[in-house]
């Protein structure tokens, strides 16, 4: 009977922490919402070039990838970190099974310690603190910064997010990151008139910002409304327990109560 | 009568397989005169029965058509124009957190780039700029302007007269605050005096050049 009481006790916690979890939840995803219209319009023009000039990294010259996987440190939010470690293995197996040698960039512990026991080797960088605080410009700006002065020359990129696309749905998908030599050689840049290399370096360094700006936001959203769903589940499934604890704890009680009820009645009768 | 048609516009109406009712322009050349000098002209039951008929169109149903169709001036079948000759220009202009401008119709924009301020129209070459401090001023259809200030970030002109101009700040002109930027400018001069770091030096140059800017424009 003790321990029933115990273990009522502490599921009603349980209950109590993951519904306060799932309202903080709620508020941040709002914010977050708010705050993807805007940059959602601002990722997509950055990237309308390399749509509308149809620039490819040719595929035979291609020999280093970069890979930037974008999720965040804190877990309880469901398939969130996994969906992106898993299409980052995918890549990995893929690019290194026809000979190319790929490059990884963490944003995020989470996704560290989903693949630094298998994948190690591959991880260039890893970034953390991310997913405490709204992400910002400057945030994808630092992790910019750091990947231009890393020192690898990646010839073809791609940047793995989640992508938000409604409170209950998300879906993992991939951007392209081109590198300033892919771009310039491409033939359609030959339409863009007036270009010198040093414009097209600075134009090239923002818009990688901008696209890891994209994925940052969007994959805020995504996970902070996958974490809402997470805990409102988890707070179901607790009160679904605390019923149907209740309901055998009452029986035991009055099984016990009947029991002793029993004996003293057949202890009377026997006098 | 094989082989025989008749010069002269004419205008009738088709009944097709679907059972449409088409206009249908029929023009016909001269009956190549017979040998003998003397020319034949179709008169118009013949012409009917011999053209229509296999149309599937009985000779009453055309004649009382065609008399009707006569009295209209003749039209030429054709395929409309291409809607509106000159291109439209569609304006993207976005910070971070603010979009000022989603795919917007806008006559002229002008910007200031590392090399100069550009105006761009629609069927502007395509290119692509980086931007500097300065005021951006978007001169709408109706004529009406509206100026930021942008603090830096790239605009692309593409092929199909779309224009995305991607600023990292832009704040409408009139939020801006002329003493305050006075009050940088200063504090920024005298920061690069007193300074010899190579990297502090380039930070504080680039705040001088902003804080002029935003002075520039706004007096």
């Amino acid at each position: 009977m003790s321990d029933f009481t115990i273990r009522l006790k502490s599921i009603k916690n349980i209950q109590k922490i993951t519904k306060s979890m799932k309202m903080v939840a709620a508020a941040k995803y709002a914010r977050a919402e708010k705050q993807l219209k805007p940059a959602r319009v601002y990722g997509t023009g950055a990237l309308a070039l390399y749509e509308k000039a149809d620039i490819k990294a040719p595929e035979d010259k291609v020999a280093k990838h970069l890979i930037v996987g974008v999720t965040s440190d804190r877990g309880l939010c469901g398939a969130i970190h996994s969906g992106v470690a898993k299409t980052i293995k995918n890549e990995i197996a893929n690019l290194t099974g026809s000979g190319k040698e790929v490059m990884v960039i963490n944003v995020g512990d989470k996704l560290r310690g989903l693949l630094h026991r298998t994948h190690g080797k591959h991880i260039l960088l890893n970034c953390k603190e991310v997913g405490r605080k709204p992400p910002n410009f400057s945030d994808a700006s630092v992790i910019a910064t750091e990947l231009l002065t890393s020192g690898y020359e990646f010839d073809q990129g791609s940047v793995i997010f989640n992508r938000f696309r409604s409170v209950i749905s998300y879906k993992t998908d991939q951007k392209p990151l081109f590198s300033n030599d892919t771009v310039s050689s491409s033939e359609n840049m030959g339409v863009y008139d007036d270009i010198d290399a040093d414009v097209l370096r600075n134009y090239q360094e923002f818009a990688l910002v901008n696209v890891i700006y994209l994925a940052l936001k969007e994959s805020s959203t995504s996970e902070q409304s996958a974490r809402m769903t997470a805990m409102d589940s988890a707070s179901k499934n607790a009160s679904e327990m605390i019923d149907k604890l209740t309901l055998t704890f009452n029986r035991t009680r009055q099984a016990v109560i009947t029991k002793e009820l029993i004996e003293i009645i057949s202890g009377a009768a026997a006098l | 009568m094989d082989g025989d048609y008749l010069k002269g516009r004419w205008r009738g109406v088709e009944v097709c397989e679907s059972g449409v009712l088409q206009m249908v322009e029929v023009s016909f050349s001269q009956r190549v005169p017979e040998e003998d000098g003397s020319e034949i002209k179709c008169d118009l039951k013949g012409f009917l029965r011999c053209v229509l008929f296999p149309l599937k169109l009985s000779d009453m149903l055309a004649a009382r058509l065609f008399r009707r169709a006569l009295p209209v001036l003749r039209q030429a079948r054709s395929y409309a124009d291409a809607a509106s000759g000159a291109p439209q220009m569609s304006f993207t202009f976005a910070s971070p957190t603010q979009v000022f401008f989603r795919e917007a119709s806008v006559k002229q924009v002008d910007v200031p780039t590392l090399t100069g301020v550009f105006g761009i129209l629609p069927a502007h070459v395509p290119t692509l700029q980086v931007l500097r401090p300065g005021v951006v001023t978007v001169f709408n259809d109706d004529g009406s302007s509206a100026k930021y200030f942008v603090s830096s970030g790239s605009v692309t002109v593409n092929a199909d007269s779309s224009v995305q101009l991607l600023a990292e700040e832009a704040v409408p002109l009139d939020q801006l605050d002329v003493t305050a930027a006075r009050a940088n400018l200063e504090k920024a001069q005298s920061e690069l005096v007193g300074t010899a770091d190579e990297a502090v030096r380039a930070e504080v140059q680039i705040s001088i050049e902003a804080n002029e800017a935003i002075v520039k424009a706004l007096e």
